[in-house]
């Protein structure tokens, strides 16, 4: 008995790491694992406090955005032009109660709404399928354009002013076509702006 | 017996797995724009482009998502004066201490470190919208909610906007304000707005739901001045004398054979 008990335990214990696995690798798929080099992230997308996604995107990004931004619209207006035209007049369903209504007006009261209903599934299922289409191009650029500034960014080492401070080494300033480098340790570095943040990043 | 533990140990198991999936999963909204909603950010939207000049403060503070998952909060305090169509002057301080000054007068961009003695600038084109695009997305450099500045604000708020909820009345800090609730393609937006004939945006909170770990960025305004006066030497950066000039660590925007890449 005990034996079965410890089976069923270890058991549990394994389908429970195989699920966290799974919850970890959904997790990954859907664009995690990201960063890494510094002993703490300081940037993100929250600290840019934007509402909407960079608007930076390459020219045929924008203009075909825009066109499928023109397509939603439209095909939510038609959309509403045609609800209005196949609904009832008002007072109709009041007089369709009546006791004497016959089988007819009853058929085709339901062949009615079984057709509104119909026609209101299928706007909705295009208005999904139209900002589904628009959600998924927008984030592509996005992951595009984001990789691209990551990739150069993370390309050049940097360290930021306190840390310079505390390295302690004897640097040697160099300036080179008017622009002050700083060697320290046989790394030579640059002062810049980088983003809102003063830091040295190494230029060679 | 035997087999009434494995049923049971199956049972707990799916279970488990269910209730795992179940935190990952996003939970629908029900997309809808109502019309309080937006006569809410229309008449904030007119009563900013009212006035050409203005200034606040915001007390901002944004998650950030480590490599581990775990979520950290920071902070900038900003002062930031607005002048249309070209000018801009922010102070900012974070909670490190670490302080900064940007600058646009017009012509060039402008940013200044006290504390390292420092300055750098590059040329500016445009109005305020396409520099503060250009600052934003080619210098890397942050400004928060820099769509106040724009001279339409109701457009660019509801750019992409597919729920719009008003959830009624709040007192945020003492001020009677609207609670909006905003969703478009990328972010969750709660916003404060107050009633009365001074409709100027009191709280902010943004929630980046597609980004991972799902991180907020939070704003408390204060301190609004729709008529601040002796403004035109706070748009006039002069370098002082012992401060050295850097430059902008600019990434070149992609070439063509990049965009291909990108593909």
């Amino acid at each position: 008995m005990k034996s079965t008990q410890g089976k069923v335990v270890v058991s549990l214990v394994l389908a429970s790491v195989v699920c966290l696995l799974a919850v970890d690798f959904a997790e990954a798929r859907r664009g995690g694992g990201r960063g890494g080099g510094h002993s703490m992230t300081r940037g993100g997308p929250a600290a840019s406090g934007s509402m909407h996604r960079s608007q930076a995107r390459p020219q045929r990004s924008s203009s075909r955005s825009s066109m499928s931004n023109q397509r939603y619209q439209g095909s939510r207006q038609a959309g509403s032009r045609d609800y209005a035209a196949q609904r009832p007049e008002p007072g109709t369903a009041n007089r369709d109660n009546r006791p004497e209504m016959n089988q007819d007006r009853l058929d085709q009261r339901q062949d009615n709404i079984d057709q509104r209903r119909d026609t209101n599934q299928d706007r909705y299922d295009q208005r999904q399928e139209n900002i589904n289409e628009r959600q998924d191009f927008a984030k592509e650029v996005h992951n595009d354009r984001e990789e691209w500034y990551e990739d150069r960014w993370r390309g050049h080492s940097y360290v930021s002013v306190s840390v310079w401070g505390s390295m302690g080494c004897s640097y040697r300033r160099v300036v080179v076509g008017g622009v002050t480098y700083y060697d320290c340790n046989g790394v030579r570095y640059e002062r810049v702006y980088r983003g809102s943040e003063v830091v040295y990043v190494v230029v060679n | 017996m035997h087999y009434r533990i494995r049923i049971l140990a199956s049972l707990l198991t799916a279970a488990f797995c269910l209730s795992a999936h179940a935190q990952t999963a996003e939970s629908p909204e029900t997309p809808e724009i109502e019309p309080e909603a937006l006569s809410v950010l229309q008449a904030m939207s007119d009563f900013l482009a009212a006035s050409d000049e203005f200034y606040y403060e915001i007390d901002t503070t944004y998650d950030v998502v480590q490599p581990s998952g775990v979520k950290y909060e920071f902070g900038v305090a900003r002062k930031n004066l607005v002048a249309r169509p070209d000018r801009l002057h922010i102070e900012a301080i974070r909670r490190n201490g670490v302080a900064g000054t940007m600058i646009f007068d017009g012509k060039h961009i402008w940013a200044y470190s006290k504390e390292a003695n420092v300055y750098a600038q590059t040329e500016q084109v445009g109005d305020l919208v396409e520099s503060i695009e250009f600052a934003v997305s080619e210098l890397r450099i942050k400004t928060p909610l820099s769509e106040i500045a724009s001279p339409d604000l109701f457009a660019s708020i509801t750019r992409d906007l597919e729920t719009a909820y008003h959830l009624g009345e709040n007192v945020v800090r003492g001020v009677t304000s609207d609670h909006l609730f905003l969703r478009n393609d990328y972010a969750d937006v709660q916003l404060w707005v107050a009633t009365g004939d001074e409709p100027l945006l009191q709280r902010i909170v943004i929630d980046y739901r597609e980004e991972r770990g799902q991180p907020q960025f939070r704003a408390q305004f204060s301190n609004w001045n729709m008529a601040p006066k002796n403004t035109r030497e706070k748009f006039t950066f002069v370098p002082p004398k012992d401060a050295e000039r850097i430059r902008f660590y600019v990434a070149a925007p992609p070439s063509d054979s990049n965009r291909e890449d990108a593909k």
